[in-house]
């Protein structure tokens, strides 16, 4: 018996220890702000938003957690202050859509390095290419039509990107047209009969263009699938009703997918197409605040409730990027080998 | 058709959707009195909360804060010249020198009950378009966008005031502030001068404070007088008065809820056009022009009834077709799907009763919150009659943190400062205003919807293929040979507009800096190598280099031929208004450094201090507790609630 008593001290300093560095001790009475690179209202902040709701329950202290908008230069703002302005405190996290491409080209105005700021996780917008019937009656029509026009919204939007490395990996006769200042628009074009083909993601098709497709207005073709870390494409399970673009092509042309826009479509894919929302922190964060971070992000994936509430809102679960996948995206932003790079200005520039 | 009218308007009054609208509604009229914030920014942030709610009171709650806000947006748009919302640009022109002239009941009757009318009227000729609408918005695609951005450039011949020259001027230079950062076409940044803060274009909001608000809080400060310069209530001024006048112009009226719907089911023009569509037709329709500019109630009125007509006629493209005009058409659009319901031809047949509710809703708002402005008018328009000194700091407050809302840039804060400087010398000299912000809000439909029109239908053989755009083109050429004409036939008639200020020793070195910055811009833009880059800028600037030219001789001959050099030289400016003036842009340049070191609320609070101390002498006391106000309203309101991103100290 005494000699519990002797060894009482050793237990209470072991359990008052292991008390403080308990999670819960970590978060409880702060505020972790989340910083959006969009304005409110848009697309991705109402998907940060919607997470955030969640979040706070997953965090051991249930802080508070306030989100707060950083939009500007093309969405690179949000990232720059990230690296310049942010606390390191833990209590600061960038969320918002990632700037792959303006990475990819060296774009000006974007200063952070992604691949250095840790990456707490990373939610996935899948997206698809769709044709109006006003062209072309079925999917195989696209190989022997002339003239149909892709719309988009700049050259280096990854849809417009994504969807030109397709269209000419398939050898399709396009015209693309750009600048429309949003989906919104390019679809209020297809309606008009002014554009023919749109990549969109598939929260607009499922509730906007899949009416159409209903009524025989338009047509289905491909979604943009995954990539996984052998750096094999994958067919997304949120969209299976869709082809993916492997299987258009294999209906297409009785074969795999290959040649030099294909290449050059797989190697953009991850890049720019995978993460879309990501969450990241401030180089140099606190190691504790980004493991509970990256603990409590996937169980907010996990939870029902939040599962639901996003089922409601695009019609379907956004596939999830993990901490190693994440990261090895960001490192690829910046391995551009010297022929991808050369070929990705040229081809941007023909358009600019 | 009736049964679903009627069934929409069971369910718009059943309970608890009733309650809901109404809090819609008081949160919508907050939104609509602070400049910067906005409809879309209220429906972000208010979503969430529909989550639990059910269909019905989701749309009551979402829709009452909608449609109000561009009702109580005209309170700062009268009182104190700043536009509460974008789609109450138009406002101002007529609505605060209406306020200076003793006239702000007047002025609140008409925007309150013109904006309850546009509203109900706007929801009526929507029920009514429901059904065969289609084809109205199918003819219209990227040219006739164009010619329709044409056409409301051609509004610039009614808002230049005597000199259409300098108006033109003026427009050209708001294209080519558009023209500032990522071109959509090319995806090539374009006159940012290395700074990031440009990248995204130049935002609207900090331009339109800056070159509106900053003038009448100078004058306001130095004079000390209250905003009513007449310092007590006309014997016209009354909120009775304002609905007599909308009574007496009916007509306006409904041709404005007709343009301001028309104009809203278009997705693309969006409410910041609507107001200077209904504005340049209340000019032009006008047979005595020569009060728009100093207090013409028609200048209220129009605009007003638009923008809320607007509100309905967005509603279609975004239910029927799934394609929302505008960031807060795409919030609503969200929750319409959230709510488990489909855009589509199903909210026009088997959803119709919701689809009416919504209309209902619009409706309702606009009476319950017309109503309720009326019932608190007495007490907001006392705020006019205050000394300049008490009012100048909350204004100014507002002012910079509408202008910091958009981008949450101390960037947007520099801008507002440099549109004030520049807006007053452009006041002073009889540079037109309006025509510049015309343009900035036209600027980027007409150069995007150019580039696609290029593309798609190639060069200029769809101006007599597509009857839409022939028949808006042929109304251009009309609308400007008329302006032409008409301006030079002019004797010394009066003129709406801001153009009749003669002040040559202001008016001529702004032509000659006007001059010299087309002339930088053209060899900038002429390092660009590819055409769709520069060609906007290049055809923007092969219009106002002539024309500033033109301008700068006439005023200069004008100058030399009628003038005492020496006395104008002298009268033009006082030397109090000059020091006065300078005085308070380094008061608002010593805040906007002391916000970028010391934060918000600390900055924000020693200006209100310092302002009131040193300038407005008041007591230590009355400044100390208007400062804490001050610091809990910035704090509370938006950090708290709004979750702003605030600068803290250091």
């Amino acid at each position: 018996m005494n000699k519990i008593f002797k060894l009482l001290p050793i237990f209470l300093v072991l359990i008052l220890g292991s008390c403080s560095n308990e999670p819960t001790e970590f978060y409880s009475g702060k505020t972790i702000n989340i910083y959006i690179g969009r304005t409110p209202g848009s697309g991705a902040d109402l998907a940060v938003r919607l997470f955030a709701r969640y979040w706070s329950d997953q965090i051991p202290g249930n802080p508070n957690i306030v989100v707060r908008n950083i939009p500007g230069g093309g969405g690179t703002r949000v990232w720059n202050f990230g690296v310049e302005g942010a606390e390191t405190n833990g209590l600061d996290v960038m969320f918002s859509p990632t700037a792959g491409i303006e990475a990819v080209l060296q774009e000006p105005g974007l200063r952070a390095n992604f691949s250095e700021m840790p990456f707490i996780g990373g939610l996935m917008s899948p997206n698809m290419a769709y044709v109006s019937t006003e062209s072309i009656k079925t999917a195989e029509d696209l190989l022997t039509s002339n003239n149909l026009v892709f719309g988009g919204q700049n050259p280096i939007a990854r849809f417009d990107l994504l969807g030109r490395l397709a269209l000419d990996a398939l050898g399709v006769d396009y015209e693309y047209v750009t600048g429309f200042q949003g989906a919104s628009d390019v679809l209020a074009a297809v309606r008009r009969n002014e554009v023919d083909i749109q990549v969109a993601s598939l929260g607009l098709y499922r509730f906007s263009v899949q009416p159409l497709v209903e009524q025989g207005l338009a047509i289905p073709l491909w979604h943009n699938p995954g990539t996984n870390a052998q750096g094999e494409l994958y067919a997304l399970d949120v969209a299976s009703d869709i082809p993916s673009f492997m299987e258009f092509y294999q209906a297409l042309h009785n074969q795999s997918p290959s040649g030099e826009f294909f290449e050059m479509y797989k190697w953009v894919l991850p890049r720019v197409n995978d993460i879309v929302y990501a969450a990241m922190v401030p180089p140099g964060t606190d190691e504790e605040a980004i493991s509970i971070l990256r603990d409590s992000f996937i169980r907010v994936i996990n939870d029902p409730a939040y599962q639901e509430e996003e089922l409601t809102m695009y019609g379907f679960n956004l596939p999830v990027i993990n901490v190693p996948e994440g990261e090895m995206i960001m490192r690829g932003l910046y391995d551009v080998p010297p022929e991808v790079d050369t070929f990705l200005n040229n081809y941007i520039d023909q358009i600019r | 058709m009736l049964d679903a009218i009627f069934e929409g308007l069971q369910l718009a009054f059943s309970f608890p959707a009733l309650w809901f609208l109404l809090l819609g509604i008081f949160i919508g009229i907050w939104v609509g009195v602070l400049p910067g914030l906005g409809g879309a920014v209220a429906l972000a942030l208010m979503l969430p909360f529909t989550f639990s709610m059910d269909t019905v009171s989701a749309f009551s709650f979402l829709l009452g804060m909608y449609a109000i806000t561009s009702t109580a947006d005209a309170i700062p748009a009268i009182l104190f010249g700043i536009p509460g919302t974008v789609a109450s640009q138009a406002t101002i022109l007529d609505g605060h020198p209406m306020a200076k002239a003793g006239q702000t009941s007047r002025a609140f009757g008409a925007a309150y009950s013109v904006s309850a009318i546009g509203g109900v009227l706007g929801a009526f000729l929507l029920a009514l378009s429901l059904p065969i609408i289609q084809p109205f918005i199918m003819a219209f695609g990227v040219p006739e966008f164009f010619l329709l951005s044409v056409l409301g450039l051609t509004m610039v011949g009614m808002l230049s005031g005597r000199s259409l020259l300098k108006g033109v001027a003026m427009a050209c230079l708001g294209l080519l502030l558009t023209t500032v950062g990522y071109s959509n076409a090319t995806g090539i940044p374009r006159f940012y001068f290395g700074l990031d803060y440009l990248l995204d274009g130049i935002p609207i909001i900090p331009v339109m404070l800056g070159l509106f608000a900053i003038p009448e809080l100078m004058e306001l400060a130095a004079s000390n007088t209250s905003i009513s310069r007449e310092g007590h209530k006309d014997k016209t001024d009354s909120l009775l008065n304002g609905l007599k006048d909308v009574i007496k112009e009916k007509w306006l009226v409904i041709r404005s809820s007709f343009i301001g719907t028309y104009v809203g089911m278009l997705p693309g023009l969006g409410a910041a056009i609507v107001d200077w569509v209904a504005y340049g037709h209340a000019v032009q329709s006008a047979k005595d022009k020569s009060r728009f500019g100093q207090g013409d109630v028609r200048g209220v009125i129009a605009p007003e009834c638009a923008n809320n007509a607007h509100k309905s006629g967005a509603l279609i493209p975004t239910v029927a077709f799934g394609i929302p005009g505008s960031v807060g058409t795409a919030i609503l659009l969200g929750a319409l799907i959230m709510k488990g319901l489909r855009p589509g031809p199903d909210m026009l047949t088997i959803q119709l009763p919701t689809t009416f509710s919504m209309i209902w809703s619009i409706a309702i708002a606009n009476l319950i919150a017309a109503s309720a402005l009326f019932f608190f008018s007495s007490k907001i328009q006392k705020i006019a009659y205050l000394p300049g000194h008490v009012v100048v700091p909350g204004v100014m407050v507002v002012l910079l943190m509408g202008s910091w809302i958009g981008t949450n840039s101390i960037g947007d804060l520099w801008l507002c400062l440099v549109m004030g400087v520049i807006g007053y010398f452009m006041k002073k000299g009889g540079w037109p205003r309006p025509p510049l912000i015309l343009a900035i809000v036209l600027g980027p439909l007409m150069e995007d919807n150019f580039q696609l029109t290029n593309q798609i239908y190639g060069p200029f053989s769809w101006l007599f293929e597509r009857p839409v755009s022939a028949g808006i083109f042929l109304l251009t050429l009309i609308i400007v040979l008329f302006s032409v004409f008409k301006k030079s036939s002019a004797s010394e008639k009066p003129e709406a507009g801001e153009g009749n200020a003669l002040n040559p020793p202001i008016s001529i070195p702004f032509g000659l800096i006007l001059l010299l910055v087309f002339i930088i811009i053209t060899i900038q833009a002429l390092g660009y190598e590819q055409f769709a880059t520069k060609s906007f800028p290049l055809a923007v600037l092969l219009v106002g280099i002539p024309v500033t030219l033109l301008a700068f001789i006439t005023e200069t001959k004008n100058f030399i031929r009628d003038g005492d050099i020496r006395s104008s030289l002298l009268g033009s400016y006082s030397d109090r208004e000059l020091k006065l003036s300078l005085k308070f842009l380094a008061y608002v340049f010593l805040t906007i450094i002391s916000i970028l070191f010391l934060g918000h609320i600390i900055g924000l609070t020693l200006f209100v201090l310092i302002y009131l101390m040193r300038w407005g002498k008041k007591s230590a006391k009355f400044a100390i507790i208007y400062g804490l106000l001050v610091s809990a309203f910035i704090y509370l309101f938006y950090d708290r609630v709004m979750n702003v991103l605030l600068i803290t100290p250091f």
